[in-house]
């Protein structure tokens, strides 16, 4: 074993921050010149590997390692990686897997480039955990579907062109027969949405109402009765890790600089014990989810399938958002008694608030008992839950 | 890059696994819990044969020439079958003189360490929860040593012994010298027993290229790979006994808590096995780098184990709280690993202060943070 790169690596690595470099700052936060961006990091081999060319990729094979060589190079660069949220992480590889050639040419290159933001309506009021009993429906007439019912908690609708939904569209069917994954152009009448205020203050999630609203009948992926299936092709909760250790390296990072500019009554806090055992902690589980990842990257790389590794991402990643969460508010000291300020938005919010971010990533994507239950059935191999 | 074992590495480690696995659950690990240590001894020399005592001898004198890493993989197997012998000692004494002794030394010894004629103990603690190599007191005075070394592994048995001298000096005492008395120490991890050598006067032979810092990182590694076998042993054993175990007209593992109890030291211990790894390749690395890594490892891989092995016993109900029933071994496993060369959080307040020369001192480890 060894963790060097390698010649091939180094010079990949040289060539994207040698890319990174030509990104001008003053465009941050552009969305044009992001789009623009984005596109041409694709043409150059460095974003989106694993996704064709004619569909806005590189076309050059998947690479999780040159995946993350880019990923630390546009970071420290300040450029414009892929955008984040749930269309680059969960409609494109739904698509690209059991999508039509035309949704392919249609959805995929503007879901890269950021152009198009797409938000996921999966929970209901009386579907969340147990999602298979949503009851939204869809019917089809004219050759279009007509949807109605509601969705709850989702995150971004306020500003998303698209929604990929799960509809119920076979209502004599057993209940995970009856379902579709649908498409849906958000900017219609038969939409309302309805912000939801957040613990945070920020308005991240919505209700979101559907009164007639209407999508083409070849705007579905898999056939009629398959959503649940095509639901299930990407298993968001072992994916959403790859990604989560430099924001926990972030943060954590975030966290112990402003431990060093406090102390407690004369003392400074980083010379404190208990301070610097809490940290300890943890980096400890910090370092542990970057090895793990690094492990699943090896096996990937290798075609071998991680198994339990993965399986385990998503609960222990949220051990680590606690973890820093309780730093973060040991780290607040009497700051921890204020609000936070007016208008944060999920982009603005600092590490000082992590106690309350961690918490949103214990219940969305599938909350923490969800994760126990796949860990001990699938990853132990104990008796199933009974299911209703 | 490459960050997970390849097929060699595998079969090196089923082998271990298979031959541990047969003459551990065959009755010898429990006869050493019980204090009868013949079985032990076949089973040392058993290990000499598959050549597991000169795992990191280099192959000009008759070792396998493996890497720390392997000897994690393999330390690893050790805690998961608990495996009665000297292994941990004679690896790191056996290291000491590989990778610090003169060429006569390593003429002279380390062809007899790798075939197991002569085994080693390695002699650090000095009490009193002294065990790296800055807090250790005793002098070299004229080439010869005063005082006592405390939880030896395998102080009783062994042969040879490495011992860690003032000023982070390491050199070799023949145990067998008249100025040597071993005294065996009533262990709580009957697996791997520890003693008190006492010193009166006894010669001890330099060994002039010794780091010990990094042996100390390596032993580190070792025990933290050692409490990751353990605590999986402990999580298989106990998924074992939920599947079969019945109450309430079911099954105790169809019990949701129960489920989640598994689940949750599953979810911690499953990503802390590969920080073992990390911090073995560390050891290729600048000292900060590699104190950082290992320091770290040890102190989370001891407190994973910890919580594992006790939620493992809790879940057992009565039996797992006898005697007879082999859980404990584990769990004893674990609180040795936890214990031995200081607890937890005395090596993260050395990884928290290590960090920052760490990130100064070049890309990090992976190039990748
Ligand atoms: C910040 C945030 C963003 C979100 N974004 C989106 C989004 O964009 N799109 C979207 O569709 N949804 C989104 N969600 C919704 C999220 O997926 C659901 O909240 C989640 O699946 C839980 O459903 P619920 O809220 O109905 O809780 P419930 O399912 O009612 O769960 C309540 C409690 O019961 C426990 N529980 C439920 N069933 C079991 C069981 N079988 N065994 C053990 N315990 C159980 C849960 O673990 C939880 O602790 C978001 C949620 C949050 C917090």
């Amino acid at each position: 074993m060894d963790l060097d790169l390698g010649a091939e690596y180094e010079t990949f690595q040289k060539r994207a921050e040698d890319f990174a470099r030509g990104w001008n700052a003053a465009d941050a936060g552009v969305r044009d010149a992001e789009i623009a961006w984005r596109i041409e990091a694709a043409e150059a081999g460095l974003l989106y590997l694993d996704v064709p060319r004619e569909y806005g990729g590189a076309g050059t094979g998947g690479d999780p390692l040159k995946d993350a060589i880019v990923r630390l190079a546009f970071h420290r660069a300040g450029a414009p990686h892929i955008p984040t949220g749930v269309g680059t992480r969960m409609m494109v590889p739904t698509i690209l897997k059991r999508g039509t050639e035309a949704q392919k040419q249609r959805f995929v290159p503007p879901a890269l480039s950021g152009a198009e933001i797409w938000c996921q309506g999966y929970s209901e009021p009386n579907a969340g955990s147990d999602l298979a009993s949503l009851r939204t429906r869809a019917e089809l007439s004219d050759g279009q579907w007509v949807i109605n019912g509601s969705k709850i908690w989702t995150s971004g609708a306020e500003k998303s062109d698209f929604m990929f939904i799960l509809t119920r569209t076979e209502p004599d069917a057993p209940r995970h027969r009856g379902i579709s994954y649908l498409l849906l152009d958000m900017r219609q009448d038969g939409i309302t949405i309805r912000p939801l205020r957040q613990m945070t203050g920020e308005a991240g999630f919505n209700e979101v109402f559907f009164d007639d609203a209407r999508t083409p009948e070849d705007w579905i992926v898999g056939g009629r009765g398959d959503g649940w299936s095509v639901a299930r092709t990407t298993l968001g909760f072992e994916r959403t890790a790859i990604n989560a250790p430099s924001v926990m390296f972030d943060v954590l990072r975030m966290i112990t600089e402003r431990l060093g500019t406090m102390t407690r009554m004369g003392k400074p806090l980083l010379e404190d014990e208990a301070v610097i055992d809490a940290i300890g902690v943890a980096e400890g589980y910090a370092m542990a989810h970057l090895a793990n990842v690094l492990r699943q990257v090896s096996m990937d790389r290798a075609g071998q399938v991680p198994g339990i590794a993965a399986t385990c991402n998503k609960l222990h990643a949220t051990n680590v958002g606690l973890r820093l969460g309780e730093l973060a508010q040991m780290a607040q000291g009497d700051a921890g008694l204020t609000a936070p300020p007016e208008g944060m938005t999920r982009d603005t919010m600092d590490d000082r608030f992590w106690v309350m971010r961690a918490l949103g990533v214990t219940i969305a994507g599938g909350t923490s008992n969800i994760q126990r239950n796949i860990i001990a059935e699938r990853g132990l191999g104990l008796p199933r839950e009974e299911r209703g | 890059m490459r960050f997970h074992p390849s097929d060699d590495q595998l079969a090196l480690r089923d082998a271990v696994r298979r031959y541990l696995g047969d003459v551990c659950d065959g009755g010898v690990r429990r006869q050493a819990v019980e204090g009868d240590i013949a079985g032990a001894a076949e089973l040392w020399r058993g290990c000499a044969e598959l050549g597991l005592t000169g795992l990191v001898v280099p192959e000009e004198y008759g070792g396998l020439g493996l890497g720390l890493i392997d000897l994690a993989l393999i330390s690893d197997v050790f805690g998961y079958e608990a495996a009665p012998a000297p292994f941990l000692g004679h690896a790191l004494a056996t290291l000491a003189i590989a990778q610090g002794g003169s060429p006569g030394q390593k003429a002279d010894l380390l062809p007899r360490l790798a075939t197991g004629e002569v085994t080693a103990a390695l002699a650090i603690g000095e009490g009193g929860e002294a065990w790296s190599p800055h807090a250790w007191r005793i002098d070299v005075e004229a080439g010869r040593i005063r005082g006592a070394k405390h939880f030896v592994t395998a102080a009783t048995e062994a042969d040879i012994a490495v011992v860690g001298t003032r000023g982070g000096a390491l050199g070799v005492v023949d145990c067998r010298d008249p100025g040597v008395t071993a005294a065996p120490i009533r262990s709580l991890d009957m697996t791997r027993p520890l003693g008190t050598l006492e010193f009166d006067g006894t010669p001890v032979d330099p060994l002039p290229g010794a780091d010990a810092e990094r042996l100390f990182d390596a032993l580190l590694v070792q025990l933290a790979a050692d409490a990751h076998g353990a605590a999986r042993r402990a999580i298989d054993m106990t998924v074992a006994y939920v599947l079969e175990r019945q109450q309430f007209g079911r099954r105790i593992g169809s019990f949701q808590a129960v489920k989640h109890q598994l689940a949750n030291i599953t979810a911690c211990l499953v990503p802390a096995e590969p920080l073992v790894w990390y911090a073995a390749l560390a050891d290729g690395s600048g000292p900060a780098d590699r104190g950082f890594a290992a320091a770290l490892a040890k102190a989370h891989l001891a407190d994973r184990a910890m919580d594992t092995t006790r939620t493992c016993v809790e879940l057992h109900g009565g039996i797992g709280y006898t005697w007879d029933y082999d859980l404990h071994i584990w769990l004893k496993r674990a609180m040795f690993d936890f214990s031995y060369a200081n607890v937890p959080t005395v090596h993260r307040a050395r990884a928290m202060a290590l960090r920052r020369t760490a990130r100064v001192e070049g890309p990090s480890l992976t190039g990748l943070l």
